[in-house]
């Protein structure tokens, strides 16, 4: 990765990053040092009674939930990544779009929508009644393991198609005829040459996947499926336990810092270069129209199950409750709030996250690594330690904030920005050094550069991880519960409480308020590719 | 060296995000000066009738934080003296009584307290009852014979195994009733009663009591144990499911008995109005709507409960007061956890 590194002769700390650096990174881990030290207290037998009743079941449960969930998604991702970069058919630009709206929707919300599906009386039973006879009946679908992983595939199946879809876009097809002129059939070029070449973008969405079902609250709550962040929200706020909930969260940690660790080295071993001079994207090849047909039926399918079938129903849910109730007058407010609240943390983190991504692209420098390392640690942490992490920064150490809604844009800051750091930290690997440094020849100050050369390059990244950090926020469940002021209610929260008390109908139109704020900014993601895997 | 300007764009992004973020500060100060402030563990559609009835009543204007009780418990607990609660109120007294242990109530001995009967006052006039409710079994007409039913015990006979649905352990009123049966039968053979019901319950494991309803009237599981108002709340939803409840124990002690209740927090800012709010839920007009509102037992003598609940004398209740009952509920925890409930 040197050859991204500024030149030595540049080489001085700068002064004003290095401080921003040092105290976002130190921001960063706090929640992680607060629960550090309550697992301390935790004594001996603390650790043996966790072992003995809960710790075991906990960790087959998460463990096989993830890779199930893995699987799945492994299969829709790159399916669909390869239909749409590879084949010309009516809509393909409609497609690339639509596919990627599923991660609009809360998996909570999914969640409730298949589990409603499959009450007696819901869509699913009567359809299977309807074609079964009147005895026939689908299982219900609470705490039902397979049940879980469609909801959880569904709902994160997009990263992986996104990121193998960016890969697929970039990739050079030289490599592929080569093999095609040795004369390697069809499906062993696929197998043995390109889905090789996406490992690394394959690789990344599947580690996004598997931190999301690690870090899951509210879908593994609404079906009832017990996993470590669902038992440790239960301990920290239902039992106030706060030395049992941080030895649990203390191994979800070590598991998810494990694989997070894993991932950055398998993705630095395995860049893959183009070696000669002779690049050329791949030629789409054009459908015949029963070609085109059986394509649209695949889309349509994995479409529908993910966005179609859920809308529909909080459509159907939403107009019962205001023929119920009239509109939800306040869902205005809710809106605003969650608008508010989210458009603020994506916007402070997007400014935060410059120091640590750039100095640690920039500089061959242990400190910053540190730094980068220290501000990743959002994406371990659950999100209910998030909350109470947070509680307890702002009532001791930033007291004058406490009791506002910067205390949730705190946690939604420490939690998501990770994501926008990925996105940045990508980004400014991909802008050679010395471009920067032509600028400096010319006298432009440190600044002068960052803005006119570096920023402008990187724009599409930093706009990446507005999004990211945006929908994730919005989406955001645990610490939000936990932290709101008097008086700030946020549409997840409504979606949350009405739901818990079973008034499905007043949930849906939050809902879908939701998710057509969210939806439609995935198209940014599409339309200005920002993450090209492999350069 | 020259200074240079940043790209106006980029300075109107840094300050707009910064203008946005000290409002965030500034407002909630504006707004909450002198009202009264309830942290609410009771569901939004109960706590508000009760809530905009005493607005309107004394014309002190309230806020209220709804939310999971031991949430909000957590929540003052870390809050300490900041916090901007005055009254806190919740589904179970257990939780109440937790607080004050931690020093962090102060005490009122209400006028309109005096009727309610000494079972249902906290040590130290910390905090008192609201409402009363009965932990009872809930099972589905269609599949069970009631003559089965008679005791809190028999849930954990293994002839449950698979039918029986249970809330979250660490649901208050589960605690509740937990502790309340320590001291009626003794720690051993509540630890016997709880492996039989982890065994029975498996995965029917629900959030809270509506959902387990729910799931009982359409036959997921056969029996459920519940809070005797859920079950009178979803007959008036849908008074064609085939539900019935069991207040069990007749025989011998009589159902458990557990309360919800309030309290005024230590940090309060606005001690008279918390006075007020604890007269107002205690006086006539207040347990009335507890009484009609949510099927509960009002624990003022002078009014009637809801005319369909079990009248004075039918139905017989376990003598234990709420202030030894709340003693247990330590030992309750400590026996949720060594059994492994979820």
């Amino acid at each position: 990765m040197s050859e991204t590194r500024l030149h030595p002769l540049h080489y001085h700390r700068p002064l004003g990053m290095t401080v921003a650096g040092a105290g976002i990174s130190l921001l960063m881990v706090t929640p992680l040092l607060y629960i550090a030290w309550y697992a301390l207290q935790a004594e001996g037998a603390d650790w043996v009674r966790l072992w003995d009743t809960t710790i075991p079941q906990l960790l087959v449960n998460t463990v096989s939930l993830a890779l199930a969930t893995a699987a799945m998604t492994f299969g829709l991702g790159v399916s669909l990544a390869w239909l749409v970069t590879r084949y010309d058919f009516p809509g393909k630009r409609m497609w690339s779009w639509l596919l990627a709206m599923p991660l609009g929707i809360p998996p909570y919300i999914m969640a409730y929508a298949y589990t409603e599906m499959f009450l007696p009386g819901g869509w699913a039973q009567r359809a299977w009644q309807g074609l079964f006879g009147a005895e026939a009946a689908l299982p219900m679908l609470y705490g039902h393991f397979p049940a879980v992983v469609w909801v959880l595939g569904l709902a994160t199946f997009p990263y992986v198609y996104l990121l193998v879809r960016a890969s697929l876009t970039n990739y050079n097809v030289a490599f592929e005829e080569v093999a095609r002129i040795q004369g390697m059939p069809r499906w062993r070029r696929f197998f043995h040459v390109t889905l090789p070449l996406q490992r690394p973008a394959i690789m990344a969405g599947l580690f996004l996947v598997v931190l999301y079902v690690f870090s899951d609250f509210g879908a593994v709550s609404m079906m009832r499926f017990p996993t470590f962040t669902r038992a440790i929200y239960l301990e920290l706020v239902g039992r106030s336990d706060r030395v049992s909930a941080s030895v649990l969260a203390l191994v979800l940690i070590a598991m998810s810092a494990l694989l997070f660790w894993q991932e950055r080295r398998a993705r630095s071993r395995s860049r893959f270069y183009q070696t000669g001079g002779h690049y050329r994207r791949m030629e789409p090849v054009r459908c015949s129209w029963r070609g085109a047909l059986a394509i649209w039926s695949y889309l349509l399918l994995v479409f529908g199950s993910a966005f179609g079938v859920v809308i529909a129903l909080l459509i159907y849910r939403s107009v019962e409750g205001i023929e119920l109730e009239g509109l939800p007058t306040a869902l205005w407010e809710y809106t605003f709030n969650s608008l508010f609240a989210s458009g603020m943390a994506a916007t402070l983190s997007v400014f935060m996250i410059v120091p640590v991504a750039y100095l640690a692209t920039r500089y061959r420098d242990r400190l910053y690594q540190v730094y980068l390392r220290a501000s990743y640690a959002g994406y371990v942490l659950p999100g209910p330690i998030i909350g109470v992490g947070v509680l307890f920064i702002s009532i001791h150490l930033l007291a004058p904030l406490y009791g506002t809604v910067s205390v949730v844009i705190l946690a939604y800051l420490i939690r998501f920005l990770p994501q926008g750091l990925q996105a940045q930290e990508t980004a400014f690997h991909q802008i050679k050094p010395n471009l920067e440094e032509a600028a400096r020849t010319c006298g432009a100050s440190f600044h002068r550069a960052l803005l006119r050369v570096v920023f402008p390059l990187a724009k599409t990244g930093i706009a990446t991880g507005w999004v990211l950090i945006f929908v994730s926020s919005m989406k955001e469940l645990p610490a939000t519960l936990l932290l709101r002021p008097l008086g700030f209610d946020t549409l997840a929260v409504r979606i949350w409480i009405e739901t818990s008390e079973e008034f499905y109908s007043l949930a849906a139109p939050a809902a879908l308020v939701l998710i057509a704020v969210t939806a439609p900014l995935f198209g940014l993601l599409i339309f200005r590719d920002a993450r090209p895997a492999a350069s | 060296m020259k200074r240079i300007a940043m790209p106006a764009r980029v300075w109107a992004a840094a300050g707009a995000a910064w203008l946005g973020l000290l409002g965030g500060v500034a407002l909630p100060w504006l707004a909450a000066a002198d009202e009264l402030v309830i942290y609410s563990g009771r569901g939004e559609r109960f706590t508000r009738p009760i809530v905009e009835a005493f607005e309107a009543a004394t014309g002190i204007a309230t806020q209220t934080l709804v939310g999971d009780s031991n949430q909000l418990l957590t929540r003052i607990e870390e809050e300490g003296e900041r916090t901007q609660a005055d009254v806190f109120l919740t589904n179970y007294a257990g939780l109440l009584d937790i607080a004050r242990r931690r020093g962090l109530l102060q005490p009122y001995r209400s006028p309109a307290g005096e009727r309610v009967p000494p079972e249902f006052h906290g040590p130290d006039d910390t905090w008192i009852a609201a409402s009363a409710r009965a932990r009872v079994i809930v099972y589905n007409t269609d599949r069970v014979d009631p003559a089965r039913l008679s005791s809190m015990l028999d849930l954990a006979d293994p002839e449950w195994e698979g039918q029986l649905g249970i809330t979250v352990s660490s649901n208050a009123s589960f605690i509740g009733g937990l502790a309340a049966m320590i001291k009626q039968e003794g720690t051993e053979r509540v630890r016997g009663f709880l492996e039989g019901i982890k065994r029975n319950a498996g995965n029917s494991v629900y959030p809270t009591h509506t959902p387990l309803v729910s799931a009982v009237a359409r036959g997921e599981v056969a029996i459920g144990l519940i809070n005797q108002y859920y079950y009178y709340r979803a007959l008036a939803k849908n008074p064609a499911l085939p539900l019935a409840i069991v207040y069990p124990d007749q025989e011998t002690h009589g159902a458990t008995v557990t309360v919800s209740g309030l309290a005024i927090l230590r940090h309060a800012h606005n001690v008279p109005s918390a006075r007020r709010f604890v007269d107002f839920v205690l006086s006539d007009a207040g347990q009335k709507l507890f009484a009609e509102v949510n099927y509960e037992f009002p624990v003022s003598p002078a009014v009637p409960a809801h005319p369909l609940l079990p009248q004075p004398g039918t139905v017989k209740f376990s003598p234990v007061s709420q202030a030894l009952q709340v003693e247990a509920i330590d030992e309750a925890v400590a026996l949720i956890k060594s059994v492994g409930l979820q």
